[in-house]
């Protein structure tokens, strides 16, 4: 069941709420949590009933191991906890992977069947390593069975994120007060970011879809593109990825807000760092804090000197790669992205201690540099295999040509020396090119210099943690519950729910993670 | 303050939801919300399903996905022109991919999908003139195949229901009556309203202005001949043949033939009466013999039947000047037959049942066999037809 479908908006979302509601007000705030598990249960069988009994083990050989960890700190059970996840994890997500490369370099033919992907089995793994190993720590308080269960199956982060952390929820669980949870401050806030999140998707992200799949499913198929063309998909790719996610994001986070719970921020406005550190400190920040708390900082982080860090960060990047996606290109995406950091590490240590003041010049080449980066590191992400990506690595470096489409040529034909080859040789189709431009400039200048979901809503605490009020040009914009911003939600509402009505269900990208 | 908050959003939702909503359950009942997959499923399950959009521009998407499941052995490719060629025409699996290439470079793209998927054996491509010309504007390439965009998330259709009420080309009642008893087996609002549309085997029908339902068709081939007067609208004249043009359409038979595929190159056929226009100003279409002479110079010879007198179809056997209904086309596939055995390849049409069909249903321009719903053929073109079916 997709956040952008109707089964969900106007199906599984209102029933659930007003079922917690119900239950809360009759049978008091346990019961409504066990009804929240059991939808959320519903609402990960509906996608295949046979992983349920995956998803319940797991809950219940995680709880019993951290339960027994937080009495007695035994390391072998915890390797054995993270091992029972890990196996989990690999087999359903790896094991073809490694079994092809296995096969690939070796004569052996090796087979394993098709398995399917759990779905969210990669965030769930995660969320219970860092229970496991907080237990071991001895950070872990004694939490209840019920509160656990929904920790891990909580239907609003369950499928895409964000990861959350037990302290962050089941704290919120434990201190839950019924009044709290029926205020109706939640359902305005709640019904605003996932009014917000679903017009980044279905509206801004889909838009995008076409454009970016024109040009990179072309180049899978062998086509070559040019350098204007290469550009256009993989800026309509970054586009289409960044209102994804952050819609995903927004409208978890506002699910969760109907029911009182307030989650972690996700999405921070990344394409605005000025440093590909910055960067990941704003995509996908559950994720980058997991893999430091987890990974990075017990593989020594800094501590080991300029090399071991380097080390450390490498290692953290490429297995947040394979994270991604059990695909050679994810890996090297995220080797790619380790050695930006450890760049920008590096260029830090040397440079960053000199009393350099921060002009607005620096900043422009800071900022140009990472989203550079990151939209060629896009391409990897997005490209079906290395070939595909060499090409359009090619292309966006002018190596396969430029081309104009015959519209541009016939406007730019009383130029003299236009050299360019401007025969039928666009592989996408130049108006489908054209109309992706407008599409491309307006939703790179919202991603730019808009406030996020989190800033407009600031003065309602919409995330765990401290937000700012939105800044410069656009700090004007302020959610507050009038009349206007009331109609504005409605029009959204509508809007939204025509789009999905007329077009075809498309999936979070995030999903296939 | 939320509670307001809340209370006024939901009013506004409710009173925005009214209108637009019933847009959407108007388009939804009708079928146009169906997406191209569900309906060829459909059509695949019971051939009553007719198809008949009036907010897609999906002709192409559509047929590229029926030619993908069908995966024929014999395709006829072109524009509405040879849209009217039906499956029980021919001996072998067969889908029509008419409307599929309007233009050389929609056909480009048509052959890339074949070439890298699945490939049929025999290909009659049905040729119009008009690509080749230099003055007709949708001949450029790459500008006219939008396919991709055809179905994107587009906003347009929430308030489109409301223009139509507006330019009244779908009454209150029809549609209220969409909304509460549609037709369930006709799929679109042009479907339901005027029973025109695709059959699974991609062949189209048009039924309402066959049947007199609907006036306003080429009354007395006046449409058409306005068109040649204007030169406009695929008849505007040239002495020779665009060079990109023909060069583009030799590469794009070539790259089948050497792929494999047996390809037809043939011209339908125009309505006596524009054909007789035509050959009274065959000095200002210079370009038409050019196309012929200057293929045929490449190896690619050209199946010419333009001529009705010589198929011995009659105008009442056209739907419009220069589209020719079921019983032309039954004519065409046996000429091309005929041209194919002296050729000394293989024929592809049924022959005894073309005959025995066009010799029932000779004079009409639509096939009992192939309509949706029940309703006799008038003189539509108002030219003096007898639509009487012998014996009946």
């Amino acid at each position: 069941m997709l956040f952008n479908s109707f089964g969900f908006l106007i199906g599984f979302l209102p029933v659930t709420l007003v079922g917690f509601y119900i239950v809360q007000r009759f049978f008091g705030c346990e019961p409504a949590i066990a009804w929240l598990v059991v939808a959320s249960l519903f609402f990960y069988g509906f996608w295949n009933q046979a992983y349920l009994l995956l998803i319940l083990t797991s809950i219940g050989v995680n709880f019993m191991v951290g339960m027994s960890l937080g009495k007695r700190k035994n390391r072998s059970l915890l390797v054995f906890g993270i091992a029972f996840n890990l196996a989990l994890l690999g087999y359903y997500k790896y094991a073809n992977f490694f079994v092809n490369t296995l096969n690939a370099l070796t004569p052996l033919e090796v087979s394993f069947g098709t398995i399917v992907l759990p779905l969210a089995i990669s965030f769930f793994t995660f969320q219970q390593i860092a229970y496991l190993v907080d237990a071991w720590r001895g950070e872990v308080r004694e939490y209840k069975f019920l509160h656990y269960s929904l920790f891990v199956t909580f239907f609003p982060q369950l499928i895409a994120g964000p990861i959350v952390h037990h302290k962050e929820i089941i704290a919120q669980f434990t201190k839950m007060k019924c009044a709290q949870m029926l205020k109706s401050e939640n359902l305005s806030i709640g019904i605003t970011l996932l009014l917000m999140g679903l017009t980044k998707k279905v509206i801004f992200a889909d838009s995008l879809a076409p454009y970016a799949n024109a040009v990179f499913d072309a180049t899978a198929s062998g086509g070559q593109p040019q350098l204007l063309e290469a550009w256009a998909g993989s800026l309509a790719f970054s586009l289409q990825l960044y209102f994804d996610f952050s819609g995903y994001s927004d409208m978890a986070l506002g699910g969760a807000r109907l029911f009182g719970i307030t989650l972690p921020m996700n999405f921070d406005s990344p394409y605005k760092s000025t440093s590909i550190v910055e960067f990941w400190r704003r995509w996908h920040i559950t994720l980058s804090r997991f893999l430091r708390d987890y990974l990075y900082i017990p593989l020594g982080g800094n501590r080991r000197g300029r090399f071991g860090q380097v080390r450390n960060v490498m290692i953290t990047m490429l297995l947040g790669g394979l994270w991604h996606g059990a695909s050679w290109t994810f890996v090297v995406w995220g080797g790619l992205h380790g050695v930006f950091l450890a760049c920008n590490h590096i260029w830090h240590q040397w440079f960053g201690r000199q009393n350099v003041r921060k002009s607005l010049l620096r900043t422009f080449t800071g900022w140009l540099l990472t989203f550079t980066a990151v939209t060629f590191g896009w391409v990897l992400f997005r490209a079906d295999n290395f070939a595909s990506a060499i090409r359009m690595f090619r292309a966006m470096f002018g190596m396969q040509g430029v081309s104009l489409p015959p519209m541009l040529r016939d406007t730019l034909d009383f130029i003299p020396g236009i050299t360019f080859d401007l025969s039928s040789t666009m592989i996408t189709h130049p108006s489908l090119w054209f109309s992706g431009a407008y599409w491309i400039v307006i939703l790179l200048v919202v991603a730019l210099f808009a406030p996020n979901s989190s800033e407009v809503l600031s003065s309602y605490k919409p995330v765990l943690g401290t937000v700012q009020p939105p800044r410069g040009l656009f700090r004007w914009i302020r959610w507050k519950p009038n009349v206007f911003m009331a109609f504005i939600l409605a029009v959204c509402a509508i809007v939204n729910f025509g789009a999905i009505a007329l077009s075809q269900e498309s999936e979070f990208l995030y999903f296939q993670f | 303050m939320h509670k307001v908050f809340l209370q006024r959003l939901a009013t506004f939702f409710l009173l925005l939801l009214l209108p637009i909503g019933c847009n959407l359950l108007f388009l939804y009942r009708s079928g146009e919300l169906l997406a191209i997959e569900e309906i060829f499923e459909l059509q695949l399950q019971d051939s009553r399903y007719l198809y008949g959009t009036a907010l897609h521009a999906d002709t192409k998407q559509y047929k590229l996905a029926g030619y993908s499941k069908v995966q024929p052995q014999v395709v006829v490719l072109g524009s509405s022109t040879s849209m009217q060629m039906a499956g029980m025409f021919f001996r072998q699996p067969f889908y029509n991919l008419g409307g599929a290439m309007d233009s050389i470079s929609d056909g480009e793209l048509v052959v890339d999908r074949m070439l890298n998927g699945h490939r049929p054996n025999h290909i009659l491509l049905g040729l119009d003139f008009w690509w080749f010309n230099s003055q007709f504007k949708q001949a450029k390439y790459g500008l006219n195949i939008d396919q991709e965009k055809a179905r994107l998330a587009s906003l347009r259709p929430l308030l489109e229901p409301f223009k139509w009420i507006r330019d009244g080309k779908v009454s209150l009642k029809e549609y209220f009556n969409i909304i509460l008893s549609p037709d369930p087996f006709l799929l679109g609002i042009a479907a339901q309203k005027r029973q025109t549309g695709f059959l699974e085997d991609g062949s189209y029908v048009y039924t309402s202005t066959i049947v007199g339902e609907e006036e306003g068709g080429d009354i007395q081939f006046e449409g058409t001949l306005r068109r040649m007067q204007e030169e406009r609208s695929r008849f505007e004249q040239g002495e020779y043949a665009n060079d990109t043009h023909i060069s583009h359409f030799i590469a794009l038979v070539r790259r089948l033939r050497e792929n494999g595929v047996d390809v037809t190159v043939y011209m339908p056929p125009l309505a006596p009466t524009v054909y007789d226009e035509l050959m009274r100003r065959i000095g200002d279409y210079k370009y038409i013999a050019d196309i012929k002479d200057r293929l045929k110079g490449d190896g690619i010879e050209i199946l010419d039947l333009q001529n009705p007198y010589l198929l011995q179809s009659g105008a009442c056997e056209f739907v419009d000047g220069f589209h020719g209904g079921d019983i032309t086309n039954a004519r065409v596939l046996l000429a091309i037959d005929q041209w194919r055995v002296s050729q000394s390849l293989p024929a592809l049409g049924r022959t005894d049942l073309l005959h025995a069909l066009i010799s029932k249903n000779s004079g009409h321009a639509m096939l009992r066999e192939r309509t949706v719903v029940p309703g006799q053929e008038v003189d539509f073109l108002k030219i003096g037809c007898d639509k009487k079916i012998p014996g009946e």
